[in-house]
């Protein structure tokens, strides 16, 4: 069975059971209401020319539109592509022309692209069966059931929000769509709104968690009797804050969780068991096996993606294990705990970027000599990309045209917040980038 | 105070445009976080997120009003 399968049935089982809110909660859509949409899209698609097979690249946004047309893809077999909402033209373009003519195997579902280590944008194939897997691993590691209103407030292109649609239509929860997480106010709406109508639950990056506390602990205390579970991951939670949530939310599951696009989801811990163990994962999900090879984190399970766009070894099977990035330990008790990563990626608040990527682009800039993108701490979002510029003579650095400019080329999250004018930038004896002079 | 604050912002949030009227529209969660975080600890302010609303945070004289408002609320609970 694919997801759109149970979303199929459930329309039919559950007809006036909600399965969207949105809208603050003025709009709600029930299961059978929603199927009709999606069997609408299916219909319009076909007249355009759309069949199984084609890749379709769309701007995603945490809309039931954008859910509609996400399951009209699935039901007719089109290999769906969600990009950044903010994506400029430009790159749009490039994705779309890299799946113009691209075949894929037979059950391939989803195209999600993430940050590759080069800079360039890797487009990870997930199948049918993968989504299937991950939505069995997330239901029963973390408990989805049928009372459940989850609050989605993230990117839907983003694998932590993209994962979580699946067990909500498996088990036939409810999701209450946020824009984001800029109006903090809308959270607590979204909890008003559910006390009384289920459980709720959601997924934030560590950096949410850290803001909602700072400015509105206590507030979210009040709120401890109808909160089911919080998930968090993308990138390291302090132990601190894991502590912090545990005492306002005593009664509540609270995850961290090891995921990605490429392996799907691995391994979760409730931390919320009066230890709170700093940077551990919890154990491997049903249909996920992990090892360690070196203390390099090796995954493989029926959750992981085919592989990459374009890649000689894409097939319907998958590659036999997936060697992340990641490096890993194990405790007695099976549990995994992730101690470092292998490559430069730099980790904002669970979004990833690669600083050759922005090197690149500022390299081309005239006036600009060298260049270096390093991350430096933040106190929410763990990290933050900063530039050394190294300008020729007779130029100077002006740190908002350059910004702007970036701006205009990458993805808001990837353009360096602090800009610093430098004399040289370190380099290893072969010309290299020396990134490890600059770790702090 | 509203050259003060135009001087904090500045360096915290390059690419936004502090001279706008739209200036909630122009940030994302980070942004506004980053603006309560700044303001609080330069001023010595509790905000929380009842205050980050479109009308506080509309452009910089809304913040030199709504810094304004906390200090004296401060300087009563005194």
């Amino acid at each position: 069975m694919r997801i759109v399968d149970y979303l199929q049935q459930h329309a039919q089982n559950l007809p006036d059971k909600v399965f969207i809110y949105q809208q603050a909660g003025r709009e709600q859509i029930t299961y059978s209401d929603f199927w009709k949409s999606v069997l609408q899209k299916a219909g319009e698609l076909k007249d355009h020319g759309w069949t199984r097979g084609q890749v379709l690249c769309v701007r995603a946004s945490q809309t039931s539109d954008y859910l509609v047309l996400y399951f009209a893809c699935q039901y007719l077999g089109i290999v769906i592509a969600p990009l950044e909402h903010d994506l400029p033209a430009n790159k749009m373009a490039s994705v779309e022309a890299q799946v113009k003519e691209v075949c894929l195997p037979e059950g391939a579902s989803d195209i999600l692209f993430t940050t590759g280590t080069t800079g360039a944008s890797k487009g990870v194939v997930l199948s049918d069966r993968s989504l299937v897997a991950d939505a069995v691993n997330l239901a029963e590691a973390m408990g989805f059931h049928r009372d459940i209103i989850f609050i989605l407030n993230g990117p839907i292109n983003h694998f932590g929000n993209h994962s979580k649609v699946l067990p909500i239509v498996r088990e036939g929860a409810s999701l209450y769509l946020m824009e984001s997480m800029k109006n903090l106010e809308d959270f607590f709406k979204a909890l008003d709104f559910i006390r009384g109508k289920g459980r709720a639950a959601t997924f934030l990056v560590p950096a949410s968690i850290r803001m909602l506390m700072q400015f509105s602990g206590e507030r979210l205390h009040t709120y401890c009797d109808i909160i089911e579970f919080f998930e968090t991951g993308a990138a390291p939670i302090a132990q601190s804050d894991m502590q912090e949530l545990s005492r306002l939310l005593p009664d509540s599951r609270l995850f961290n969780t090891y995921a990605s696009s490429e392996t799907g989801v691995v391994c979760t811990y409730n931390f919320n068991d009066g230890n709170q163990f700093p940077s551990c994962v919890g154990r491997p999900m049903k249909l996920a096996h992990v090892e360690l090879r070196d203390g390099v984190v090796v995954c493989h399970g029926e959750a992981q993606m085919m592989g990459y766009l374009g890649d000689e070894n894409l097939s319907a099977d998958g590659p036999a294990e997936i060697i992340t990035s990641d490096m890993g330990r194990w405790d007695d008790q099976g549990r995994l705990y992730l101690i470092g990563r292998t490559n430069d990626i730099i980790n904002v608040g669970g979004l990833k970027v690669a600083p050759a990527e922005v090197e690149e682009l500022v390299l081309a800039v005239e006036g600009v000599a060298d260049c270096i993108c390093i991350p430096v701490r933040h106190p929410l979002m763990g990290f933050v990309p900063k530039l050394l510029v190294v300008m020729a003579e007779g130029y100077t650095l002006n740190k908002k045209t350059l910004a702007l400019y970036l701006k205009q080329k990458l993805e808001s999250y990837k353009v360096p917040v602090q800009y610093e004018q430098v004399d040289h930038i370190e380099r290893t004896y072969n010309g290299k980038l020396n990134r490890k002079a600059y770790v702090s | 105070m509203k050259q003060k604050i135009y001087k904090l912002l500045e360096d915290q949030l390059p690419l936004v445009d502090l001279d706008s009227d739209r200036l909630y529209d122009d940030l994302d969660s980070l942004g506004v976080t980053t603006i309560l975080m700044t303001l609080s600890e330069e001023f010595d302010i509790e905000l929380d997120t009842r205050d980050a609303t479109p009308k506080n945070l509309q452009n910089l004289d809304a913040l030199v009003c709504l810094v304004e408002k906390k200090l004296a609320a401060k300087g009563e609970n005194r």
